[in-house]
């Protein structure tokens, strides 16, 4: 095979032909760093590229490998990280410039988890500032360009990373979703991303943007990659006081079978929101697919709060990044950005009694939930309703209303922060322009398996996930 | 829709709560500001409409537990 041609293995793929010997980790890890210059310049998607660490790393896993200790499926495959997780000796900016020279004293519990799974870091990917957007622009690193358009976003904050995987320069990557920060980019890009049960996945020494919302996960191009990535991930962190200690089953082997059996719910209150056609249409297509093809039932479930969801969300999430950045916004407020700066000081501005009602908003929605999945055993909707806008592009028009992007973009994500609950964004079309289209499933908490199969059987019998952006 | 005379009584509340919180920004960045603090009002005053049940649901310390664990 083609130097150029292993980046285009998934990471199962790649796994395979590493454990087999038939490619060298070092060979995979050098056509990576190839493939990262030839792209970057296009997708913007990496803030530091770490080619001397991920070569020594690769000849190391190489050795390990030659020697029989082959470590997992993770073993020699080149990842990338958004630039908020801490990396020891590496500098980590989330996307900022108060944090452009910070260089952490130790990693990240996923980080340590990657690295003793043997996957070879590639990078710091850029992100937008602090993980406060939805867009992927950043003023300090630039843009994040999307690989299917350069002209459009990429969505965000995990922008790198979907714009990495996306464009063959990382074979996965992790991200994280406050309110939709894996799963927009996933969808805008046309790649996977899956945003855990809250507490799934350990948050020590990643950058907090709202403790009670924030969520880590993969972003790769397969369901059966997210799987891998999350078995290596997911877990009990001591160090991580929110992480939970349910046990951890093997994603990969939920990945067979069809849908028969499984009730799909699809929620009332998401039939009011505009979508744009396509979207409409590729997520109405989705539906009776999984219906008529691959057995499921579909009913309607209805969660009334959900129409309180963005106030609910954004309530919540100002107010935690208000106080998380509160050292910083009095003494050093002209540093961060003008966009972020606006949307810190709004959180000074809430009063503590909307603080609380939106807590207890924020419980009524999770007793929503849990009666709706009582019926179904799972909730599907759009990732997003609209495609990628353009770089820059501030309000965007959708059946004549016009609507601010980042909220737009969140609409069908911010929910699911909310309440804690698994969902994964899988492409599920393409715009007349050539624009992925994001599907979303939604899970009970803890029931990532479930989640998991159903994208991999919608996946696995539609075309989507094979298409390939253009550069 | 908020009347222009409003917007600029709340411009003039948001420079006065900064203020007292010992914030200062440029003149534009506080009318955009305000121009998003209005449409958060907007969207927390529906939310204050939201009926609860007598006393419920009252919040505890365990609403991260519960939100993890369904």
């Amino acid at each position: 095979m083609a130097r150029a041609e292993l980046c285009l293995l998934s990471i199962s793929e790649l796994a395979e032909r590493i454990e087999r010997r038939e490619v060298s980790p070092v060979e995979v890890t050098e056509a990576t760093l190839s493939r990262i210059y030839a792209t970057q310049q296009k997708t913007n998607a990496y803030v530091t590229i770490l080619e001397k660490e991920a070569i020594e790393a690769a000849r190391h896993a190489e050795a390990e490998i030659r020697q029989g200790q082959h470590r997992g499926p993770l073993h020699g495959v080149p990842m990338g990280l958004k630039d908020l997780f801490y990396t020891q000796g590496v500098r980590t900016t989330a996307g900022s410039r108060i944090l452009r020279d910070f260089v952490p004293k130790e990693d990240a519990t996923v980080v340590s988890r990657f690295k003793e799974a043997g996957a070879i870091i590639m990078g710091k990917l850029n992100m937008n500032e602090f993980a406060y957007g939805a867009t992927g622009e950043n003023p300090t690193y630039g843009d994040v360009r999307n690989p299917w358009d350069p002209e459009r976003i990429t969505g965000g904050s995990s922008s790198g990373s979907g714009a990495a995987v996306a464009a063959f320069s990382a074979f996965g990557a992790l991200g994280s979703d406050t309110g939709g920060s894996i799963r927009v980019p996933a969808s805008l890009c046309g790649i996977v991303g899956l945003k855990p049960t809250y507490g799934r996945v350990s948050r020590y020494g990643v950058f907090p943007l709202s403790w009670s919302q924030d969520h880590v996960g993969p972003m790769t191009r397969t369901v059966k990659d997210a799987a891998i990535v999350l078995n290596c991930i997911a877990g009990h962190d001591p160090k991580d006081p929110t992480s939970s200690t349910e046990l951890v089953p093997d994603y990969s082997e939920a990945l067979r079978g069809d849908l028969k059996g499984i009730r799909l719910g699809i929620v009332r209150e998401f039939g009011e929101e505009r979508l744009e056609d396509e979207v409409k249409a590729a997520f109405q297509e989705a539906l009776r697919h999984m219906e008529r093809d691959l057995g499921a039932s579909v009913q309607e479930v209805s969660i009334p709060t959900i129409r309180h969801g963005a106030a609910i969300s954004l309530t919540i999430l100002a107010s935690e990044a208000a106080a998380y950045h509160g050292h910083n916004l009095r003494t050093r407020l002209m540093d961060y950005s003008p966009d972020v700066r606006r949307r810190l000081l709004l959180g000074e501005l809430i009063y503590s009694a909307d603080y609380v009602q939106a807590q207890r908003a924020r419980k009524l929605l999770i007793e929503e939930f849990q009666r709706a999945f009582q019926r179904v055993d799972l909730i599907v909707a759009p990732s997003q309703n609209v495609t990628a806008p353009r770089i820059g592009q501030s309000t965007i028009r959708v059946q004549d209303v016009e609507g601010d992007v980042r909220l737009m973009l969140t609409r069908f994500c911010r929910p699911f922060n909310s309440a804690g609950l698994p969902a994964i964004s899988i492409p599920c079309g393409f715009s007349k322009e050539g624009l992925p289209i994001g599907l979303q499933i939604v899970g009970r908490p803890f029931e990532e398996s479930t989640v998991l199969r159903a994208a991999h059987a919608y996946e696995v019998s539609t075309p989507w996930h094979l298409k390939r952006p253009p550069m | 829709m908020i009347q222009l005379n409003e917007l600029s009584i709340l411009k003039e509340e948001v420079r006065q709560v900064l203020l007292r919180k010992g914030f200062s920004i440029p003149e534009s960045e506080l009318e955009r500001l305000t121009d998003e603090y209005s449409g958060l009002l907007r969207v927390l005053e529906r939310m204050r409409q939201i009926s609860f049940a007598e006393g419920e649901p009252a919040l505890s310390l365990h609403i991260e537990l519960e939100t993890a664990n369904g």
